[in-house]
């Protein structure tokens, strides 16, 4: 069944269920509410946090001047320090002078989202704190096994903030204390600027982690921040020990990143790809016998060279060999378009193609993603040469944490194998054999 | 170039596809004065989305009826506190996603899903076409929650994945590869892979 049929019928079957509440819903009396409740709440808009601009930053003096008379307003309900707090979630904390949280700033979607789920005002620092690592808990957001937080503290006194980031820090790895993860927290005491701000706002990053990337480019000239804004810090982690950037020098951390079996990959923007070697030792195999029915199946760089004569270049999404019909079946982008093709695997003539167009958005992050993939001769090559031989029946690409790679199943020998290849670097990422069959 | 022929004689289907409603915030501030003809305008623009999401985590026709019900109801209770900022339908997924929720809670089965997926009978029978319903049935047995979601979403409402990210909170090529992972999933599944229905 095409994924259009699939759709078709989906929008179809929900569009035949009985619907008749109107009535009901027109006359049930109901009671207007004095204000919103847990359920009706509406996600707080993400305000520029205080003192962002030269404006906001008059205004706030003048207010702090008018109550320094009075103190008390200083005391209790102007901002004092500011911690952001990056996961994926990004949330600003913001404190008093007593270190009582009084706001608290959904940094992205992700970030609102969970901020309008916390009580946070008047309480402890570690009280809000606890508060969210919960929330990220129960929203799975903290999915897989390994995380890279990061904590940026700002306050004027930098002795302070290095201690409300430290703390932070503790306060983490006392939450996540039992669990099996592998957990990094990096801190940072910052120092606000306009232009931290203000590319902030555009890239709609914390000030922390835009700190972050901008001592990274320190680093290394050649990073570039449209790419860097972009990544996780899991992936920053990643860039930075693969381009040999000593992390010391620009954050702080408690926990051991080396131990992390981290696997190394080329970074894509800064290191122009070459022609990835194979794999330099191949797992034993049984001995390479011809395969007992040879497959007079085309090439997947065959298949390549058809497509790119017949639709011109493309970016493979998904790939299966259909042993019934003898064809494959594909799933391509080109320019704009998503194709599904079934081509003969011995002619390489195409039975049959549907295409949609994709929207502007599937368009930029395809560009942005996938033009710099290896096609799928490259994703035979590499394959079959760490297999010792055989055919591969199966490609899928999927983006894993910002992370583009080509599943692949493959039978040699009647044996199947399973692969995960680095859609960039063609760097092989898993390699197993299955013996069951 | 022969070849795009085939492409477009599929695409017209016997049911007019929903798109993304443009609400007028407006609405709410009107319903919010007892304005019937806001409610009306709001229920035909939204309900058959709304229903859609709601199924997608209920998976069950009736109950899904039932919470879609209570959210207008609740729109219509909360409506004059409603700010307009430019999310519509977001507010009002959120109001669905939580009175699910809390349906949920109460009758605590959302901790031991597992069993009431065996137990559960979705009722799709009005469904008239055995395809359509084996599609639906499918969706709603082998798809995990936000797969359904985003698939129903957008098979259903139309939404871009732009517009799915928004309203979801989740970030785009999130929802882009979920998207084609679940449709794979689906198509295997329905080919005949996991094929239950052949076998029960």
């Amino acid at each position: 069944m095409k994924k259009n049929e699939i759709k078709q019928r989906l929008e179809r079957s929900v569009n035949e269920a009985p619907m008749d509440v109107f009535a009901r819903i027109q006359e049930t009396p109901v009671r207007k509410m004095e204000r919103h409740d847990e359920i009706t709440r509406q996600r707080k808009k993400r305000r520029s946090p205080i003192l962002s601009r030269p404006v906001a930053l008059g205004v706030s003096m003048m207010i702090i001047m008018i109550f320094a008379v009075t103190g008390w307003y200083q005391y209790m309900v102007s901002p004092d320090s500011h911690l952001y707090f990056d996961v994926n979630p990004g949330v600003e904390i913001v404190m008093n002078r007593r270190e009582k949280v009084i706001d608290l700033i959904g940094i992205n979607q992700e970030g609102e989202a969970l901020v309008n789920r916390v009580d946070y005002k008047g309480e402890e620092l570690s009280t809000v704190q606890n508060r969210i690592l919960e929330e990220m808990v129960e929203e799975n957001i903290l999915e897989g096994s390994r995380q890279v937080m990061l904590v940026s503290a700002l306050h004027r006194d930098p002795d302070t903030s290095q201690r409300i980031a430290r703390e932070f820090d503790q306060g983490i790895h006392r939450f996540f204390g039992d669990r099996e993860m592998e957990l990094v927290v990096f801190r940072q005491s910052i120092v606000r600027s306009n232009t931290l701000d203000e590319f902030g706002e555009i890239y709609n990053l914390s000030i922390g982690k835009m700190t972050f990337i901008r001592n990274l480019m320190i680093l290394n000239s050649d990073l570039e921040l449209e790419d860097l804004v972009e990544r996780s810090l899991e992936e920053l982690l990643l860039i930075s020990m693969d381009t040999g950037l000593e992390l010391d020098r620009i954050i702080e951390t408690d926990d051991d990143y080396r131990e992390f079996e981290l696997p190394e990959r080329p970074e894509p923007e800064a290191a122009p790809q070459q022609d990835p070697e194979p794999e330099p030792q191949p797992e034993p195999r049984p001995e390479p016998q011809p395969d007992p029915q040879p497959d007079p199946r085309i090439t997947l760089a065959g298949l390549e060279e058809v497509l790119r004569e017949k639709i011109g270049g493309s970016v493979i999404i998904e790939l299966d060999y259909d042993k019934d019909d003898r064809e494959y079946e594909i799933t391509m982008y080109h320019e704009d378009y998503e194709y599904e093709l079934e081509i003969d695997a011995f002619t390489g003539r195409i039975k049959e193609m549907d295409r949609d167009e994709l929207d502007e958005d599937e368009k930029r992050l395809y560009q942005k993603f996938l033009d710099r993939l290896i096609g799928i001769g490259e994703v035979e090559r590499l394959t079959l040469s760490r297999i010792g031989g055989g055919y591969i029946e199966e490609i899928e690409l999927d983006e894993d944490e910002g992370r583009w790679i080509y599943e692949i199943e493959a039978l040699y020998n009647g044996v199947e194998y399973e692969l995960e290849i680095d859609a960039y670097t063609g760097e092989i990422l898993k390699f197993e054999r299955d013996d069951s069959l | 170039m022969i070849l795009f022929a085939a492409v477009f004689d599929n695409s017209p289907t016997e049911y007019e596809q929903l798109n993304t409603p443009e609400i007028d915030e407006n609405l709410f501030r009107r319903i919010g004065d007892e304005d019937p003809e806001a409610l009306k305008e709001l229920y035909e623009k939204t309900h058959r989305i709304l229903y859609a999401y709601v199924l997608s985590m209920t998976k069950n026709h009736e109950d899904a009826l039932d919470l879609v019900q209570d959210t207008y109801l609740k729109i219509r209770s909360a409506a004059h506190l409603y700010e307009p900022m430019g999310k519509p339908l977001a507010w009002m997924f959120t109001i669905a996603k939580n009175l699910t929720r809390n349906h949920f809670r109460r009758t605590q089965r959302f901790t031991d899903q597992e069993d009431q997926d065996l137990e559960n009978d979705p009722k799709f029978s009005y469904v008239r076409d055995p395809e359509d319903r084996m599609v639906l049935e499918s969706t709603m047995r082998i798809l995990t929650e936000e797969e359904r979601q985003i698939v129903i979403l957008h098979s259903i409402a139309g939404f871009k994945h732009r517009e799915m990210a928004e309203n979801l909170e989740m970030p785009l090529a999130t929802v882009l590869s979920k998207y084609h992972r679940a449709l794979r999933k689906l198509r295997k599944h329905l080919e005949g892979e996991g094929g239950y229905l052949e076998k029960e």
